[in-house]
């Protein structure tokens, strides 16, 4: 007790120092003057600082002298600190927002309690069957494994508004699933367990956003009631009423991608958990064994060579796309981080060799190596210090402001919604760590070039002409061959991605999109229980938008998306692998594909006509490869349905351009049906217009005059301009692109800057050497080749190492390159001539200023 | 480094706290007091003075005040505290204590 009052009181003392001391000075001066002897008190100055010493807490006042000198320094060469600072707090805001991002991605758990326990469920690997019967499973009875199991349902609900129906995604939650995730509603109540039971009257949770747009009201929609099914089962409408409303933006966690969710309904039926939380501490490997033991028990079926149950962490399902993305430009933005602060060692190097005789001074007059350690760490504190303030601020405010673009750029939210990009606790322990390691990394850098000099030796202008001891001098290089080489890898790293973006662009999709909206066509299942049904709503579709003027088509797939190719059994010919797509008959001309052979389709392909089929130049030249396509006869053999419409033989009576879906499409083998001959429940619609919002009232209206159940959907795929659609899907390499080149560029400018540096401190140490050269005969040419050679040898190493670094650079990027070998000499080589040249322009300046002076100038120094 | 005094090694602390107990006293009045007391035997430095006064300060043992003093020039007095007197209690005791067993040592030996 009395100890912390003491500890008080000696803060309280630190904290009015000078009020205190000047109390002390006062009472002491009037101490002497009542001595009889005022000469016999000693020497007041040491007197006070022996009182003062008593106080304590020397250190800090020492480290607080410290400051002052460090920022008296920094005053007296503002250059220096200025370069220091802003370089590194550059590195800092591309390394913090890097960081950041990650961070959000990456790091931080999803917005869900006990996230990290929280697990996707996967039967069977993706495309393969899985067992039957799962939804049998009891969870209680792995109650020791699995803490809660959701297995809500996402599904697409039909809501009558009295007008053209428009479809919402609707999650069937299971019991017990909102608390789970830790949903709550922000008005009304949530579901309870007697909503779950049938019989009971169906309640619904709502967005009330999405109510206003929908039914047009205001005001709150608690305890109104709707009328819904769902769009994919035959099933009559049902009442609902609404019990509570969602929170703002409420997206399921298992679904995270599919967007947001307007409507809750409970869910009656034992569905299919996909999603669990697993109890505390058990580990995944024994989770997956016990439910794999049970999924085997209960089982109607299991698939052959079935491998069993696996456990996905749910945010790794989530970011598994990204990853690779993130994790090259994390690497990317710690390398350039390495070059500032490889960069600013120089730097301090530079200076504290500039500061030598200061130093030999201090040593002269006592200060230990300690005491020089700490001015200059108080030196690289202040500065890391001042630099990681203007950085985080900085970061700050660019990641406010970029976070959306950044989701966009990613084509993923966050997990946490766009705030999550942002500096929380994580990246600020992280950039203060990482700042305070540089400072010390930092502090250490000049007792490298310390030579325990004599105070004579220093003093003496310039030495004796050396261009400074060996050691240092090494320590100066390695620093520079660290800078070259970070600046290879990340150079090399932006020439891939440079590529790959020329590549993709470069890449034609056989396809013109100009201007080309489209909108999903879906047929309930109320309305339209089987395929048989299909086609004369199409058939009245087609009838009333042929009459109006603008270009349109049906498909029965989604653009853009590489769809799983199907077995295509051929008559007389080996059986091949293809993608099998139905488009109706204005498609190939909407789209500007090129008929090689025979015809395109026509309105006398319809149902009950001839089946044909077209398929593409590359799977006609491999069919077929010495004769003609046209007449041929092909026919799915996948899954063999009799009379369907996929599986009937048909003849080829027209070869078509090759078609890429995505620009990383590589299988150009398609089979084209007639849409009339094989229509599905759900389609595009695709119209070529410069005016897409009046055209689709009109096709919306006559949609609704045929039959109003029928979805021409607005929200996904949205209704924008296919061209945007495909700037998109290059948006990602674009995006890696333009930030690696911009920490290339940054990090390639920093190291000629640090070549620069060293370059002209060597002209100038050796000034003497140069001009005792040059009186000895040495011609102007000789002297620049000297300084040269030295910065070859630098580049040469820094090369050799840089190219390691780029190929663990590329090894990152393999999966985000394109059309580019990833360890290709050529992805090296121009980097590599880049930097060389670069630095030896740097060399040149000084070392021909070196060559131009005078040596009786240089040496005037010397004479008496 | 503290000039030599003649006192005992740790027995400054205890002779200040006697001082200022009878009555409130200014740093040079603490010396000359000690000094007169002793009749001129022991006499207390500047230079242990004052750390000496300030230890004390911060343990609590005293409490210092703006004053006036004879003279007519404004000093800084110190008075000792509960806990300082509670402090030169034990301390008295102990020396006490030590001081009988020493001079028992240089009687009987």
């Amino acid at each position: 007790m009395t100890k912390l009052a003491e500890w008080m009181r000696q803060i309280w003392y630190l904290l009015n120092r000078r009020r205190f001391e000047e109390a002390l000075r006062l009472e002491m001066e009037a101490h002497r003057e009542s001595m009889a002897q005022p000469k016999r008190f000693g020497n007041p100055l040491h007197l006070r600082e022996q009182s003062r010493d008593v106080w304590g807490l020397v250190w800090l006042d020492d480290w607080r002298r410290d400051f002052r000198l460090a920022a008296r320094q920094m005053r007296r060469a503002p250059g220096f600190a200025l370069t220091v600072i802003v370089t590194l707090a550059l590195g800092f805001v591309l390394a913090t927002s890097t960081f950041a991002v990650v961070n959000a991605y990456l790091i931080r758990a999803l917005p869900y309690p006990e996230s990290d326990r929280l697990y996707h469920v996967r039967y069977a690997p993706q495309g393969r069957p899985e067992p039957r019967g799962m939804s049998r499973m009891d969870f209680r009875e792995l109650a020791d494994v699995v803490e809660l199991a959701d297995s809500s349902l996402l599904t697409r609900f039909l809501v009558n508004n009295g007008a053209a129906g428009r479809d919402a995604q609707c999650l069937m939650v299971s019991q017990g699933s909102m608390e789970m995730l830790g949903v709550r509603v922000v008005a009304g109540r949530p579901l309870e367990l007697a909503d779950f039971q049938a019989g009971a009257e169906q309640v619904a949770l709502v967005d009330p956003v999405w109510w206003k747009s929908h039914f047009g009201e205001d005001g709150s929609p608690l305890g109104r009631t709707f009328r819904a099914s769902r769009l994919n089962i035959a099933e009559p409408e049902e009442t609902y009423r609404v019990a509570g409303v969602l929170p703002p933006e409420f997206r399921y966690a298992r679904e995270l991608r599919r967007g947001t969710v307007p409507i809750v309904i409970p869910l009656r039926v034992p569905a299919q958990s996909y999603f669990v939380r697993l109890q505390g501490g058990v580990p995944v490997e024994a989770a997956e064994k016990r439910l794999t033991e049970a999924a085997r028990r209960i089982a109607t079926s299991i698939p052959a060579q079935w491998n069993g149950i696996r456990l996905e962490p749910a945010r790794e399902r989530f970011i598994a796309e990204v990853r690779p993305m993130l994790t090259a430009m994390g690497t990317a933005a710690g390398i350039v981080l390495l070059t500032v602060c490889v960069n600013i060692a120089v730097l301090m190097l530079l200076r504290s060799m500039r500061r030598q005789k200061e130093i030999a001074v201090r040593h002269a007059l006592g200060a230990g190596r300690s005491q020089i350690l700490r001015m200059v760490a108080a030196e690289a504190l202040l500065l890391c210090g001042g630099a990681l303030a203007i950085g985080l601020i900085v970061s700050r405010a660019v990641l406010g402001w970029l976070a959306p673009a950044i989701e966009s750029q990613l084509g993923l939210a966050a997990p946490g919604g766009a705030e999550a990009i942002g500096l929380d606790g994580t990246v600020y322990a992280a950039a203060a760590g990482c700042s305070l390691l540089i400072a010390v990394l930092l502090s250490f850098v000049p007792l490298l070039a310390q030579r325990q000099e004599r105070l004579a030796e220093s003093m003496q202008a310039g030495g004796r002409g050396g261009a400074g001891n060996e050691s240092s001098r090494w320590v100066r290089y390695a620093l520079v061959t660290v800078e070259v080489a970070a600046s290879l890898a990340l150079l090399a790293g932006s020439g891939l991605m440079i590529r790959t973006v020329m590549n993709l662009v470069g890449t034609d999709l056989g396809m013109s999109m100009e201007n080309v909206v489209r909108a999903r066509v879906a047929l309930p299942m109320r309305t339209y229980p089987e395929a048989a049904t299909f086609g004369p709503f199409y058939e009245r579709l087609v009838y009333r938008l042929s009459n109006e003027r603008t270009p349109f088509a049906l498909a029965n797939f989604i653009l853009l998306y590489e769809a799983p190719k199907q077995t295509m059994e051929v008559e007389g010919a080996a059986a091949q692998r293809g993608g099998l797509l139905a488009i109706s008959d204005g498609f190939i001309e909407l789209f500007g594909m090129k008929v090689f052979a025979g015809r395109g389709f026509d309105a006398g392909d319809r149902a009950g006509s001839e089946p044909v089929a077209i398929v593409s130049e590359s799977l006609a030249r491999r069919t077929w490869p010495n004769s003609s396509a046209v007449g041929k006869r092909i026919r799915t053999a996948d899954q063999p349905v009799p009379d369907s419409p996929l599986t009937v033989w048909r003849t080829v009576v027209g070869v078509v351009r090759d078609v890429r879906q995505t620009h990383t499409d590589l299988d150009l083998n398609d089979i084209y049906i007639p849409f009339a001959q094989a229509p599905s429940r759900y389609a595009q619609l695709f119209l070529k217009t410069g005016k897409p919002v009046s055209e689709w009232k009109k096709v919306e209206a006559m949609a609704a005059a045929i039959d109003p159940q029928v979805q021409i959907s607005s929200d996904f795929p949205a209704r924008t301009a296919l061209e945007h659609e495909v700037s998109k899907l290059l948006a990602g390499p674009r995006f890696l692109m333009s930030s690696l080149t911009g920490f290339a560029a940054f990090a390639l400018f920093l190291s000629v800057l640090g070549i620069y540096g060293v370059a002209a401190f060597a002209a100038h140490q050796r000034e003497k050497e140069v001009a005792i050269r040059m009186a000895v005969g040495a011609s102007r040419g000789d002297i620049v080749r000297l300084f040269l050679r030295e910065s070859a040898l630098v580049l040469g190493v820094g090369v050799l190492i840089g190219s390691a670094g780029a190929a663990v650079v590329a090894g990152l990027l393999r999966t985000q390159i394109f059309g580019v070998q990833p360890f290709a000499i050529s992805a090296f080589l121009a980097p590599a001539v880049l930097i060389v040249g670069a630095g030896l322009v740097a060399t040149l300046l000084p070392a021909q200023k070196a060559a131009g002076k005078s040596p009786l100038v240089a040496l005037h120094g010397e004479c008496p | 480094m503290p000039r030599e005094d003649g006192l005992p090694p740790g027995t400054l602390n205890m002779l200040i706290l006697r001082v200022v107990a009878s009555r409130p006293l200014h740093g040079y009045a603490i010396a000359q007091r000690i000094s007169a007391l002793s009749s001129e035997e022991l006499s207390v430095e500047e230079g242990s003075l004052y750390p000496a006064l300030q230890k004390l300060l911060l343990k609590g043992w005293v409490k210092a005040f703006p004053a006036i003093s004879e003279t007519g020039r404004s000093v800084r007095e110190y008075q000792i505290t509960a806990l300082g007197k509670k402090a030169l209690e034990a301390e008295l005791n102990a020396y006490r204590r030590v001081n009988l067993a020493i001079n028992a040592v240089l009687d009987m030996a």
